[in-house]
């Protein structure tokens, strides 16, 4: 890694490092076009999943200044503080997107939600019908897959929902 | 007439017809608005009739014709009785005009009238709203997906367009740690690297709902910390830094109690799994490590060696597993697959090793504090047992000479008593000022008391009172809002209390009207009974006089001339009254007449013949310059 | 001819035939006919042998007894979706045929099960899913794999819903973050909200 590192400019380094991070938090990872001149694509490959691991290894063990450039002792200097300088501005992030790596390791987690409020004017059954629905749509991420769970709830299985949420949220409240 | 005018213009406005605000008797009308009044009475009376009809004239002479012909039948099926033809359209007379567009009006549907009067709840409203929705996106023609407007493709595509997906964002504000806020690194990185948040997600779609639901999350987050700190963090008396870490601490403790508590009668029993109680105890310790406390972290410092090591070798892994070459060679291989394994077992010879001694160790280490605290009682009760004994050497020193060492101990005792009365004097000196003082601070610190929970209560019932009247606030502009759409609903029939006013008045004097026609029609009747009683009287007198006459007209001569006269005067008489009659009848007829005059005059029959001719001039021209076109083709 | 309880059209054919067929009957006994017929709408259990009984006298024939028990499910479940009152009801029916005895009495039934009738009916109507339970369960994440030090909830939510499409329970169990359960709640109480100002 650390040959590899050391071709690129410091300047560059710092938003390669940035790219990085974002491909690790869920938005776009830079792409090995912009770098073809660099690198081949082995090296590009293994280059970036060095940096990731080390991103993630650093701020899973909360590791000090010193711990991280102890690992990043063979990288020069200048670049080793790009890195170290990326990794403090966006300790958070990647702890946050740890988080959610975190909750997704057993089950199924909610990726998305989305909800619709109808007013169910006529039926076949019988003309007017007036009751008002919800329904709600759960975008449900289980092994990478996204599985889309919907529901239409009356006013009785809104309120019913919304009480047993209700209740979990006092407990969560306490642990906060 | 005014008012009838008015009524009809109030009603066609409310149909729809294009009225200036200075028309006001139907008199004004022109041709071009009569059509289109009528057409739309016809399509509110009778949509599937009065579609079919334009409400513009049309510019050629023979297709306002026809216009005016189907508009003539459309009103005669509708059930208009009077005389129409193309000519009411196109050559209009006021009055026929005007009885047309009565028939019209109150042809109209009265239900239009009637909606307005309904009490307009909340649901009638939106029921109202969703039938105008539903009304407007049907009469909406069905275009082909490509030639959709975007307006459109709302209500008639399947789909929808977007779900709403959600990525995270990086937003400065966000930063939880306010420590880290200001950070020269976070800084530059927000200052030179972060791109705007419209530019941070690869597909615009997400933008959106990122970042509602980012403000959502947040939104609600401070809510839920308002609404705890108001019903708790104020009364603990804390910052809210305090509070926070004060629960956090709290929390940890709770937790780290019940993981204790079931941690350890595994750790007692199981001896066959001591892999997990040493894990479980191994994450006690990083838990405890996770607050600040020295000999805490010491203590784990097995657990951190392991830890280190194991990310040591994979970052070591992770580094080495560059391949410096491709050495494809089988042999190789699997030499290096032998050695591998070879090592492999090697190594987890020495982790079982490891875990071993680890265990031992910690053993070890148990019975070794459990020794060393014996040892530590051990030589406490030793020290107590010397003391003893030193107390119990003295008292044998002195036993000899018993008196003397009584007396001076006597000596010594009194001289205590005295020293002991005398501090407690001084002692009571001090005390007094210092116990007033202490009664003093005492009463400063619960008068503050009270008056901290006093504001307390103030506050609490000011976050009540605030909380309250955003509710009422919130209700009543709900309200002002529903008003408003009522009196919107409302504003349409203002007039009518000042119609039916007028109606009354209108009747009222059509009252007054007929009494005096009932009047002179008494009049009038008497007057005719005197008459045909004269008419009697001077028959009966003539026929009398004749009599006497007539018999002496027989002897006398000049009898006969007098009798000659007396028909002679009773003829002209006669005469005379018929000739009266006569001009009663004349002046009458001449009055009819003037009247028809008028009548005719209103009907502009002149300047619609002029426009009559002229038409028919169109007409021919229009016919000839067809006949030419047919005799070009 | 409009009819009312037809929904502002025709009446059927059919339904006009079978009347006749209904006039057959004795007026107490096509009341009690009726009140089968409305036990079967509302989902409690025709007796179709007392049905057969009922009919006996009339000299029906199996075809005559489906279609009797047809033509009165049609008029009731007509109606009632069309909120027609009894009144309207019968003279529609005295309209159509139907004697004025046998017409009381099917009025009488109607009437009395017009709610409940509408309650059914409107419980039955199309719905894309339905919930039937909800659990939950809050765990805290101490330490994991991913990152050292977590310290945070997790909500764990078991949702037992009527799938759209199969009509069977569908069980979906989900962890959701700490935020995003926030977020959910919040959500779902202005759509409450949103709901209740409806009525």
């Amino acid at each position: 890694m650390a040959v590899l590192l050391s071709r690129l400019p410091h300047s560059d380094c710092l938003n390669l490092c940035h790219r990085v991070v974002d491909g690790l938090c869920g938005r776009e990872p830079p792409r090995w076009a912009d770098y073809s001149s660099t690198w081949s694509l082995q090296e590009w490959l293994e280059l970036l999943s060095s940096l990731t691991t080390l991103f993630r290894l650093a701020v899973q063990s909360s590791n000090s200044d010193e711990e991280v450039l102890a690992l990043l002792s063979d990288v020069g200097s200048s670049h080793a503080k790009a890195v170290l300088s990326v990794l403090r501005s966006r300790q958070e992030e990647i702890c946050h997107a740890l988080l959610d790596r975190t909750n997704s390791i057993s089950s199924a987690t909610l990726q998305d939600f989305e909800w619709q409020l109808k007013l169910a004017l006529s039926s076949d059954k019988i003309s007017s019908l007036h009751s008002p629905l919800l329904s709600l749509s759960l975008d449900v991420r289980d092994n990478g897959a996204l599985q889309p769970v919907t529901m239409e709830l009356s006013r009785e299985e809104l309120s019913k929902l919304i009480n047993a949420l209700e209740a979990a949220n006092k407990v969560v409240l306490q642990l906060k | 007439m005014e008012e009838v005018d008015k009524i009809l213009i109030h009603a066609l406005k409310q149909v729809g017809t294009d009225l200036s605000e200075e028309t006001d008797s139907v008199k004004q009308f022109s041709s071009e608005l009569i059509v289109e009044a009528v057409v739309r009475c016809i399509r509110v009376i009778d949509p599937a009739l009065g579609n079919a009809l334009p409400t513009l004239l049309p510019h050629g002479m023979s297709a306002r014709f026809r216009v005016g012909m189907s508009l003539a039948q459309a009103c005669q099926d509708i059930g208009y009785k009077g005389e129409i033809g193309y000519q009411t359209f196109l050559y209009s007379s006021e009055p026929e005009i005007r009885s047309l567009l009565m028939f019209l009006v109150e042809k109209l549907p009265r239900e239009r009238f009637e909606a307005s009067d309904q009490p307009s709840g909340k649901s009638a409203v939106l029921q109202r709203a969703i039938a105008a929705a539903i009304k407007a996106q049907l009469a909406v023609p069905w275009l082909p997906p490509n030639c959709r407007l975007p307006k459109y493709c709302e209500t008639q595509s399947l789909l929808a367009s977007h779900s709403f997906h959600v990525q995270p964002l990086s937003l400065p504000h966000c930063t939880k740690d306010p420590d880290k806020k200001h950070l020269k690194e976070v800084k530059d990185y927000q200052r030179n690297v972060l791109s705007p948040v419209t530019a941070q997600l690869s597909s615009r779609t997400s933008v959106v709902s990122s970042i509602l639901e980012q403000h959502t999350a947040e939104l609600s987050a401070a809510q839920e910390w308002d609404s705890e700190w108001n019903s708790q963090g104020l009364l603990s008396r804390l910052t809210p830094q305090e509070y926070r870490s004060r629960k956090l601490t709290r929390l940890r403790k709770r937790i780290e109690e019940q993981l204790r508590s079931a941690a350890l009668p595994s750790a007692e029993s199981a001896c066959g799994v001591p892999a997990s109680a040493s894990d479980l105890s191994e994450l006690l310790h990083a838990f405890r490590g996770s607050a600040p406390s020295d000999h805490v972290l010491t203590k784990s410092t097995h657990f951190t060696h392991t830890q280190k090591f194991t990310f040591t070798q994979e970052a070591a892994a992770v580094t080495h597993s560059i391949p410096t070459g491709h050495q494809l060679e089988g042999d190789v291989q699997l030499r290096q697959q032998e050695e591998l394994a070879a090592l492999q077992e090697q190594f987890q010879q020495l982790c079982t090793d490891v875990e071993h001694l680890s265990a031992d160790m910690k053993l070890m280490s148990v019975t070794n504090a459990q020794v060393l605290d014996e040892l530590k009682q051990r030589e406490l009760a030793n020290v107590q047992n010397e003391e003893k004994m030193q107390v119990k050497k003295k008292t044998i020193d002195l036993l000899p000479d018993a008196d003397g060492n009584l007396l001076q101990l006597q000596a010594l005792v009194e001289a205590s008593t005295k020293r002991v009365v005398n501090l407690a004097s001084q002692w009571e000196k001090h005390r007094a000022p210092l116990i007033d003082e202490h009664r003093r601070l005492k009463e400063i610190c619960s008068s503050q008391d009270m008056e901290s929970s006093r504001k307390l209560s103030e506050i609490k019932s000011l976050h009540d009172k605030i909380r309250v009247s955003t509710e009422e606030a919130k209700k009543k502009e709900e309200t002002y809002k529903q008003l408003l759409t009522e009196l919107e609903n409302l504003n349409q029939d203002v007039s009518r209390s000042a119609y039916t006013q007028r109606i009354l008045e209108i009747v009222s004097n059509i009252k007054k009207q007929k009494e005096e026609i009932t009047k002179i029609l008494s009049d009038t009747k008497e007057l005719q009974k005197e008459i045909n009683n004269l008419t009697g009287k001077l028959d009966r007198t003539f026929a009398v006089t004749d009599e006497l006459v007539f018999k002496d007209a027989k002897k006398d001569e000049s009898v006969r001339k007098s009798y000659k006269y007396l028909a002679a005067l009773h003829e002209n008489c006669n005469h005379l009254i018929q000739t009266i009659e006569d001009t009663g009848t004349i002046l009458r007829e001449i009055r009819d007449l003037e009247e028809q005059i008028e009548a005719e005059n209103g009907n502009k029959t002149v300047a619609n013949l002029e426009r009559i001719l002229d038409d028919y001039k169109a007409i021919r021209q229009e016919n000839s310059a067809l006949a030419a076109k047919v005799r070009e083709g | 001819m409009r009819f009312r309880f037809c929904g502002d059209l025709d009446c059927p054919d059919w339904v006009l035939a079978e009347i006749s067929t209904l006039a057959k009957l004795s007026s107490v006994k096509m009341k009690l006919l009726c009140a089968q017929v409305l036990k079967d709408l509302l989902d409690e259990g025709i007796d179709y042998d007392k049905v057969t009984k009922l009919t006996a006298d009339a000299k029906f024939e199996s075809g005559d007894i489906k279609a009797s028990v047809a033509v009165l499910s049609f008029i009731f479940s007509s109606a009632a979706k069309h909120d027609v009152d009894s009144e309207s009801l019968s003279s529609e029916l005295q309209q159509l045929g139907l004697p004025k005895e046998h017409t009381t009495g099917l009025c009488k039934s109607y009437e009395d099960k017009h709610s409940a009738l509408q309650d059914k009916l409107r419980e039955t109507s199309l719905r894309l899913g339905r919930l039937e339970s909800v659990s939950w369960r809050v765990d805290y994440t101490l330490s994991s794999s991913e990152l050292r030090e977590v310290n945070e909830p997790v909500i764990q939510l078991k949702l037992e819903a009527q799938g759209a499409e199969s009509g069977s329970t569908e069980t979906t169990v989900v962890s959701v973050s700490a935020d995003k359960f926030r977020v959910l709640l919040a959500e779902l109480k202005q759509a409450q909200a949103m709901m209740n100002a409806l009525q």
